[in-house]
Order: structure tokens, then C-alpha cells, then sequence
């Protein structure tokens, strides 16, 4: 591959196309390089005879365009031979500054600008942001009688003393990458997520999670946190982040930023929505005395996140659909008195136990019912609030003939019994 | 007579109240292990009489309802304990009454006024 091939595959592949073999230098070239504000009004006062339009300001640039590289000699003007031969360019300044712009806006075209956009700046007061040693423009093969873009030497891009704003950058061009590497934009950081509690039924990679669920972050590097919700809110600069869960159901985004870079990941924040009993066990009764018992195993759904954070509560309430043989209780009689401690769960969304039941129930026995509708309340552990109802389970009592049976059901769980 | 093996107290609060009070009244038990093992002190077999009658709003409150693993693994020297407010359903009416808590050989008794 000859360099005036290899240096056009490279501008081509600048505009989108794949990167071409044989252009070294040019990665560190356009990461390193970057038009920053400013730099077009800059140009702006470049001296209209070197203004270059079209495809010729590249030609001029590199000094060789086209196989026309041989016509470019003597007093040519070119911005490529400007460049080769970093001589005055007769407004004044610094020739050095030629190159240096030359390249910069090259580096500029490299991101897809308009070529015509890229008239070389003038130089003008201000710090040089050049950066020694970081090739400008493709380096070019040690090709015979293909030395043209040699000239941006690292002095000129040193030359600190000539004050040129804004966004200079400045390589030799003949010269190897040299150092590159390190220049090169670290890659965006990721973050990986745990949950502390292992659900019944999803891994600990998930990102639906109960509230008040702790979940561990690990980021690729170190950097700052942030969350849009539960707690903390934020965190000095870690690798890792342990976050709980807002109380409530929702999203948070968890963010790790890392320099200038960030990542982030929302996590789905979700509440018991149903409960579900068991029978475990039945409590022996009084032979020839009215009553039935059931012992259940409770579980809160949904079993794909782990609810061991929360707890939960019944909510009293007055008896209803109270008929036949209940009707002799007084409606405080059979009002709903459940445990009034907030209890809770197991890291696998159970752990409790359920009793519903009667164990005497005083004759004369006929048919009659009576049930509870209970409201069930949960709240995130350690919080203290006063809860938030999810779902309400039946219970219900029935008394279905005159011996004095009786059924009991409740949360999908029912059991039965004659005295 | 066999010793139980558990302390058993009977809650009552307020021991005086007015017949319009009877909703803050909470009943309810304090059972503690005085044994040297873990023991199922079977809270739901407690029986309360009220002027010598059983009382069904506690059997009904006692005997339903979500509980852990200490209602059922009581260990030495640990107690439970709870209260229910069953006031409107253990008095009907102004007057004396007389409140006896039994469970496994063990009673514990309160008296309570209710004023007009």
C-alpha cells in the first residue's frame, strides 16, 4: 500500500468507514485531538490565500494529493507545503503555528466535519494545548520522495512560548505514536448488581427487588454514587455501593460516574401484592364440643424478590355476613382481634404462621355463618410507619349442621371438623 | 399438683373505667417460661372466665391471628405477651367483674369496675 492510498483510506475511514490497516497513529490521532469551542472563529481570520476549499485543502495538507504531490514546490503556498516546509507565511506570525493549526483542524475533519470547515486557525494569543509527541496526522510511511508532511517537528508543537489558544494540537508528523496509549479515553465504566437476600424463585442479579431490599453495587472502577432513591442518596468515591430500597414501590437509578463517564442501572422496587396459607397443623379439641382449627404456613408474593425486609400486619374489623347460629354473638363479640405486632418475614417470604380457628363453641349448634374480610398491611422493617394495606384475605366461619360442624377457610387454606 | 412450668399474669388496663371507655380497655396475658428448657407454652388454650363465664371474644381473639416462632419455641425465662381491646365485649354493662385467666394448671386473676 502506497502512503497516498493508505492516507486516503484513512480520511475515508475518518468519515465512517472502517479504520484502514497501515494509517498508524491514527487512533491516538483523533482521540487526542478534538475541536473545541471556539476554533472556528478562530479560523475565520486566516489569510484568505491559504484558505482551501473542496477536497484540495487535504491534498494541501498532506502534500501529496492525487499524484500531484511533485507539482507542490517552490514558493507553493499550500497548506501542505506550508506545513513541509514550516516556513513564514508572510502575515506575521509564527510559522510554526502553521502546522500545528493545520493539523488540529484535521483532526477536527476526522470527526466528520466539512472539509471546508477546516481552513487552518490563525494563530492567536493564549497557552498551547499541544500535546508532544501525539502524531497530528497519519504518520507516513518512510515511502522514497513521500516526505512531505515532515515539518510540525515536536518543537513546534512545544513551542509554548507562542501563544496560541484554544484547542492546538500538535504532533510531529513523521514521528511514531509515542505514548498514545496512555492518552487513550478510559473505557466506560460498568456495574454489576447483587441483592443481599437470594428470592425464592430469581437470582441475586435481578433488578426487581422488594422494598426496603439491600442490594450490592460493584463498579469497574472507583466513582461516585448516586441513587434516586431509597438510601443513601449518594456516596464518596468507591468501587462499591450498598443501597436499600425506598419503602415504597417504584424505580431508583443507581449511577456510578467515573471521571467524566457514568453508567447506570434502574432497579424495579415492588411491594407484597398477595398472601398465601398452608395447612401445617390442627389443634386437638374437646370431643363433643363445637370447633375447628387450622395451623397454616404463611407466604407473601411475588416469590421473585425476597421479602425479608418487611413485615406484616392484620388489620382488625367487624364480622360479617354474620347468619344462623352466630347471630347470638354480639357484633364486639365477633369482631376481628388479630395479633396487634407487626411480624416479619423470612428471607424466603415465609417463616410465619396462621391460626384460624375456634376451639369451643357453646351449644345448642345450628347452621350459621360469620366471616372476617382483613385488610393485611405491610412496612419495610426498622421503619416505624403505619403501613401500607397490599391485599385483604377471608376469612371464613360456617357452622353447617346441628351437630355442630364446622368449617374454617382462609388465604386458600381450609379445614373442617365434627365435634 | 403438678408445678407449671409457666409464670402467667392477666392484663387488664385501665382496672376502673366508664362504660364509654370500654374501647380503650385492652385485655391480654403475659406468659413467661420459668423452666430450664424451650417449651410450646400453647398460649391459644387460655381461658379466660369472666364472673365465672368463658369469654368467647377471647377465645376468639387468642385462638386467631399471625404469630412467630416464639408464640410456639418459648425459651427459658422469655416471655410473650399480648392484649386486645375487648372491653364492649367482656362488659356488657356497669359493674364488678371478676376476671380469672387459666392455661396448663396456672390462673391469674383481676378485678375490674365499670361505671356508668
Amino acid at each position: 500500500m502506497t502512503w497516498d492510498r493508505g492516507a486516503r483510506e484513512w480520511m475515508r475511514g475518518s468519515s465512517g468507514a472502517a479504520e484502514p490497516v497501515g494509517t498508524p497513529g491514527k487512533r491516538s490521532q483523533t482521540d487526542r485531538l478534538s475541536a473545541p469551542p471556539g476554533s472556528e472563529r478562530v479560523s475565520s481570520s486566516y489569510p484568505a490565500s491559504t484558505a482551501l476549499s473542496g477536497s484540495a485543502w487535504l491534498d494541501g495538507v498532506l502534500g501529496f494529493a492525487s499524484g500531484r504531490s511533485s507539482e507542490h514546490s517552490g514558493e507553493c503556498s499550500c497548506a501542505g507545503c506550508a506545513a513541509g516546509r514550516a516556513e513564514p507565511r508572510g502575515d506575521g506570525e509564527d510559522p510554526a503555528i502553521v502546522p500545528v493549526n493545520e493539523v488540529k483542524k484535521q483532526g477536527a475533519d476526522t470527526s466528520g466535519a466539512d472539509p471546508a470547515s477546516a481552513v487552518p486557525a490563525s494563530p492567536t494569543p493564549g497557552p498551547s494545548t499541544a500535546t508532544p509527541g501525539a502524531p497530528a496526522t497519519p504518520a507516513a510511511p518512510a515511502a522514497p520522495g513521500q516526505a512531505p508532511t515532515q515539518t510540525a517537528t515536536p518543537q513546534t508543537a512545544q513551542s509554548g512560548n507562542q501563544p496560541a489558544p484554544g484547542p492546538v494540537a500538535t504532533p510531529p508528523r513523521s514521528s511514531a505514536p509515542t505514548g498514545d496509549a496512555a492518552a487513550a479515553p478510559a473505557p466506560p465504566p460498568t456495574l454489576t448488581s447483587k441483592t443481599k437476600k437470594t428470592a425464592p424463585s430469581a437470582a441475586d442479579v435481578r433488578t426487581t427487588i422488594a422494598v426496603g431490599e439491600v442490594v450490592d453495587f460493584t463498579g469497574s472502577a472507583a466513582g461516585t454514587w448516586t441513587a434516586t432513591g431509597g438510601t443513601p442518596a449518594a456516596s464518596a468515591s468507591s468501587a462499591t455501593f450498598t443501597w436499600t430500597a425506598p419503602s415504597t414501590p417504584g424505580s431508583a437509578t443507581i449511577t456510578l460516574t467515573v471521571g467524566t463517564q457514568s453508567v447506570n442501572k434502574v432497579m424495579t422496587v415492588i411491594a407484597p401484592s398477595s398472601i398465601a396459607m398452608v395447612v401445617s397443623s390442627q389443634h386437638g379439641l374437646t370431643a363433643g364440643t363445637a370447633g375447628v382449627c387450622m395451623v397454616t404456613n404463611v407466604t407473601v408474593g411475588p416469590s421473585n424478590v425476597s421479602f425479608g425486609h418487611v413485615q406484616w400486619l392484620e388489620v382488625p374489623g367487624p364480622a360479617t355476613n354474620v347468619a344462623g347460629y352466630f347471630t347470638k354473638f354480639s357484633a364486639a363479640t365477633l369482631h376481628h382481634n388479630p395479633n396487634p405486632n407487626w411480624l416479619t418475614w423470612n428471607d424466603s417470604n415465609t417463616g410465619l404462621t396462621d391460626h384460624a380457628a375456634w376451639h369451643a363453641v357453646p351449644g345448642p349448634y345450628s347452621p350459621g355463618t360469620f366471616q372476617w374480610d382483613v385488610p393485611n398491611k405491610y412496612r419495610v422493617a426498622g421503619s416505624g410507619a403505619a403501613g401500607t394495606e397490599f391485599t385483604t384475605t377471608h376469612q371464613l366461619f360456617a357452622m353447617t349442621d346441628n351437630a355442630g360442624t364446622m368449617t374454617v377457610s382462609k388465604g386458600g387454606a381450609s379445614a373442617a371438623r365434627t365435634p | 399438683m403438678t408445678m407449671s412450668p409457666l409464670d402467667l399474669k392477666l392484663l387488664a388496663d385501665p382496672a376502673t373505667l366508664a362504660m364509654a371507655d370500654r374501647p380503650r380497655f385492652q385485655v391480654g396475658f403475659a406468659i413467661t417460661n420459668r423452666s430450664a428448657s424451650t417449651i410450646d407454652p400453647k398460649a391459644w388454650d387460655a381461658v379466660l372466665l369472666v364472673n365465672g363465664q368463658r369469654a368467647p371474644a377471647w377465645d376468639l381473639a387468642v385462638q386467631n391471628g399471625a404469630h412467630d416462632d416464639t408464640w410456639t419455641h418459648l425459651p427459658p425465662n422469655q416471655t410473650i405477651s399480648m392484649s386486645w381491646p375487648l372491653g364492649e365485649a367482656l362488659f356488657e354493662a356497669p359493674g364488678d367483674y371478676h376476671l380469672v385467666l387459666q392455661l396448663a394448671g396456672a390462673e391469674s386473676k383481676v378485678d375490674v369496675r365499670v361505671t356508668p
